[in-house]
C-alpha cells in the first residue's frame, strides 16, 4: 500500500506538452486544412491551433485532442465553403513534383485525375474520403470529425468510391 | 484494397504541402496570437463569476421581495414566536464570485425565516455572530438552510447553504451548524423543548407562509457548541402538552462534517502549507490550481483557500475560487473515520493527518495510488495532505492509510462516496451501503 509507486509531487499536466504537440501536429493539420480545400490552410490550422490550446486541458491523451483538432479543421472548411462567394468553386490540388515530370508523368496524370474526382465531391463526401484515405481514420473517427454518425460516414464513403470510379471510368 | 482506393491515397499523399510549413515561423506566430487572445480575450470564469454573483444577489434580493410581500399580506398572522424577519437590511452581500457560485440558491416556495445566532467565540477566530435563513424551496417538501456569518469588522458573507437530501450538512428533519440545530416539527406540534447535554436550552417552533410545516430552532449556550458534539434531545408537544414526538438519544458524537464550516478567511496562526495541485476540467486554461491550508486555531482547526490563477506570473490575481473551508460541494462524500478528507473542490482533496504520519496514501479501486501531497509547516499541530483526482476515480470505497517517517501504517480509513443521498429519520441518516 505503501509502495514505491507512490509520488508525493504530482504528475506534470498535459498543458506544458502542448508545445510538442503543436510541433507534431502542425504540418498535417496545414496539409489536412488544403486537403479540405481552405483558401488559407495555414490560417486555419493555426486557427484550430489557437481553439484547441484554450481548451488543453480538458483532454486527457494526445488522440482525444487530435480528434477535437480534426473537427475544428473540419469545422473551419466548412465555415469558409459556406461563407466564400465562391462556394460553387471546387477546391484545387497542386501535385507535388518530387522527381523528373517525365519519369511520373503518367503517374501524376492518374492523380490528377484522381484528385479532380475528388474535387467533384460532395463536401461531406469529400470530407470523408480525405479522412479515411489520408489521415487512415476509422469509420468511428471519421464521424467524431464530421460531427455524423458512423452509419452516415459509411453511406458517404459508399457513394464517394461509387462516384469516384464511374467518374475514372470515364476518363479512361 | 481496390485500385481506386490505391490511386486515391497516393493521390493525397501527392498534393503539395501547400507551405511546406515553417514550424518554427508557426510556433512562434501562435505564441504571439495566443498572448495577444489571451489579454483581449476574458477568460469565461471572468465573466461567469460577476454574473453569478449578481444573479445570485438579484435571487436573494427576489427572494426577499417576495418574502415581504408575503409577509405584509399575512402580518395578520402574527406568530406566537416570530424569529427574526429576513429583511432588507439583514441582505446577505456574497463577498466574492466564489461564494455565489459556490452556492446556488435553490428557489423558495416560502416565505424564509431568519434566526440569528449569537457571537461564539469558541467557533469564530474574529468576532462575530451567524445568521440562520430557512425556507422551502422547489416543492413544498424541501427544507434549505443558508447560513451567513456576519463579523464585527467587514462583510458578512455565506459560509454555507445547503437543502434536504443535498449535503450531508442537512440532515433531515435536523440541520445543525456552530451551536444550532433546526429542524420540522410534526402536524400537531406547537412547541419544542430541547436539551444539550442534559440542560435545556432556548427553542422556538416557527412557521411563514408557504411553508408546510414549521420549523423549530434551538441555539447552544457556548459551552455545548463545539463542533456540535453536545448530546441533544429533543420532544415536540402539542396544544394539549401532550409529547408528540422527539429526537434521537443523541448526536452522534463524531460530527458528520467537523470541519465543513469553519469561517471564511480566518487569521492563521500556521505558516501556510501550499500545494500546487493538477487543474481540473472546469479550471480557465493556461490556469493553475493553488491550495493552501492553514491552522486557525481554537476549534475552528484547519482552513483551506483554493486559488485559481491564471499562468504567465506569479502576480497575476486570482481569476477563480478562493475558499476557506466553506468551500460546501462536499455531497455525498461522508468520512467513515477519523482524519478522513476536510473539505473537497471540485476532485480536489485535502485533510488532516494523525499525529505522528508523515505520509497519506489513497488507493483506487483498481489499485492505483493517487499522488498525494503532504506537509507540515511550523505551527500546525498536524500534517495536512492534498491531492486531486480523475472524475469517478473515488466512486467507490477507496483505503486510505496514513503512514510514518519508517512507512508504518499508522492509521487507516475508508474514503466512500455515496451514489445516492443519505435517507434521514429522526437525525439518524441511512447511506446506500446500509451503513449508518
Amino acid at each position: 500500500m505503501a509502495g514505491d509507486a507512490l509520488r508525493l509531487d504530482n504528475p506534470p499536466r498535459r498543458l506544458t506538452d502542448f508545445e510538442a504537440f503543436y510541433r507534431r501536429r502542425i504540418a498535417p493539420t496545414v496539409r489536412l486544412a488544403a486537403l479540405l480545400g481552405c483558401e488559407d490552410p495555414e490560417n486555419a490550422a493555426q486557427e484550430a491551433m489557437l481553439r484547441l490550446h484554450r481548451r488543453w486541458p480538458d483532454f486527457a491523451t494526445d488522440a482525444d485532442a487530435s480528434a477535437f483538432l480534426r473537427r475544428i479543421v473540419v469545422n473551419l472548411s466548412r465555415d469558409y465553403w459556406r461563407r466564400s462567394q465562391l462556394r460553387r468553386r471546387k477546391p484545387r490540388y497542386d501535385v507535388t513534383v518530387t522527381a523528373t515530370v517525365e519519369d511520373l508523368a503518367v503517374v501524376h496524370e492518374e492523380h490528377r485525375e484522381v484528385l479532380a474526382g475528388i474535387a467533384r465531391l460532395s463536401t461531406r463526401q469529400r470530407e470523408a474520403v480525405i479522412l479515411r484515405y489520408w489521415q487512415d481514420l476509422a469509420e468511428a473517427e471519421i464521424a467524431a470529425a464530421m460531427n455524423t454518425s458512423a452509419g452516415s460516414v459509411k453511406t458517404h464513403l459508399s457513394r464517394a468510391m461509387r462516384s469516384l470510379t464511374q467518374y475514372l471510368e470515364v476518363r479512361r | 484494397m481496390t485500385g481506386t482506393e490505391t490511386l486515391i491515397r497516393e493521390a493525397l499523399a501527392a498534393v503539395a504541402d501547400p507551405q511546406q510549413a515553417d514550424v518554427e515561423r508557426m510556433w512562434h506566430e501562435f505564441q504571439a496570437t495566443a498572448q495577444a487572445t489571451t489579454q483581449t480575450r476574458r477568460p469565461h470564469n471572468q465573466w461567469f463569476i460577476p454574473l453569478a454573483a449578481a444573479t445570485a444577489t438579484l435571487l436573494v434580493m427576489g427572494l426577499i421581495v417576495v418574502g415581504r410581500a408575503q409577509l405584509d399580506s399575512g402580518r395578520h398572522e402574527a406568530p406566537a414566536n416570530p424569529g427574526i424577519e429576513f429583511s432588507l437590511d439583514r441582505l446577505p452581500t456574497w463577498q466574492n464570485g466564489a461564494s455565489a457560485t459556490a452556492f446556488p440558491l435553490p428557489t423558495p416556495v416560502s416565505t424564509p425565516i431568519a434566526f440569528d445566532v449569537a457571537a461564539l467565540t469558541n467557533n469564530m477566530p474574529r468576532p462575530g455572530h451567524s445568521r440562520v435563513v430557512v425556507y422551502y424551496a422547489d416543492n413544498p417538501s424541501r427544507l434549505c438552510v443558508i447560513e451567513i456569518f456576519r463579523p464585527t469588522t467587514g462583510a458578512e458573507h455565506t459560509t454555507s447553504i445547503a437543502c434536504e437530501g443535498q449535503s450531508a450538512y442537512v440532515n433531515t428533519p435536523v440541520s445543525r451548524g456552530f451551536g444550532w440545530i433546526l429542524g420540522t416539527v410534526p402536524p400537531a406540534a406547537t412547541r419544542v423543548k430541547v436539551t444539550a447535554d442534559g440542560q435545556p436550552v432556548n427553542a422556538e417552533v416557527v412557521t411563514r407562509t408557504g411553508m408546510p410545516r414549521p420549523v423549530f430552532f434551538a441555539q447552544f449556550p457556548e459551552s455545548n457548541t463545539v463542533g456540535g458534539t453536545a448530546s441533544v434531545r429533543w420532544w415536540f408537544i402539542d396544544a394539549g402538552g401532550r409529547t408528540v414526538g422527539e429526537g434521537p438519544e443523541a448526536f452522534p458524537t463524531t460530527p458528520i462534517r467537523p470541519t465543513n464550516n469553519p469561517p471564511y478567511r480566518a487569521t492563521p496562526v500556521s505558516e501556510i502549507a501550499t500545494f500546487d495541485l493538477p487543474t481540473q476540467r472546469s479550471d480557465p486554461p493556461g490556469s493553475r490550481r493553488i491550495l493552501q491550508i492553514y491552522y486557525a486555531g481554537s476549534s475552528v482547526g484547519w482552513c483551506s483557500k483554493l486559488h485559481v490563477t491564471k499562468s504567465g506570473g506569479s502576480g497575476d490575481p486570482p481569476t477563480a475560487a478562493e475558499d476557506c473551508g466553506a468551500t460546501a460541494p462536499t455531497d455525498r462524500v461522508i468520512p467513515s473515520g477519523a482524519f478522513l478528507p476536510a473539505s473537497e473542490y471540485g476532485n480536489s482533496f485535502w485533510g488532516v493527518m494523525p499525529p505522528g504520519a508523515t505520509r497519506t496514501v489513497v488507493v483506487v479501486t483498481d489499485g492505483k495510488q493517487i499522488p498525494v501531497q503532504t506537509a507540515q509547516p511550523t505551527g500546525m499541530p498536524n500534517g495536512v495532505y492534498a491531492g486531486s483526482v480523475a472524475a469517478g476515480e473515488l466512486d467507490h470505497p477507496n483505503p486510505m492509510y496514513f503512514l510514518d517517517a519508517e512507512g508504518r501504517v499508522i492509521a487507516a480509513a475508508s474514503w466512500r462516496r455515496f451514489t445516492r443521498p443519505p435517507s434521514c429519520h429522526e437525525g439518524v441518516c441511512t447511506y446506500d451501503d446500509g451503513g449508518q
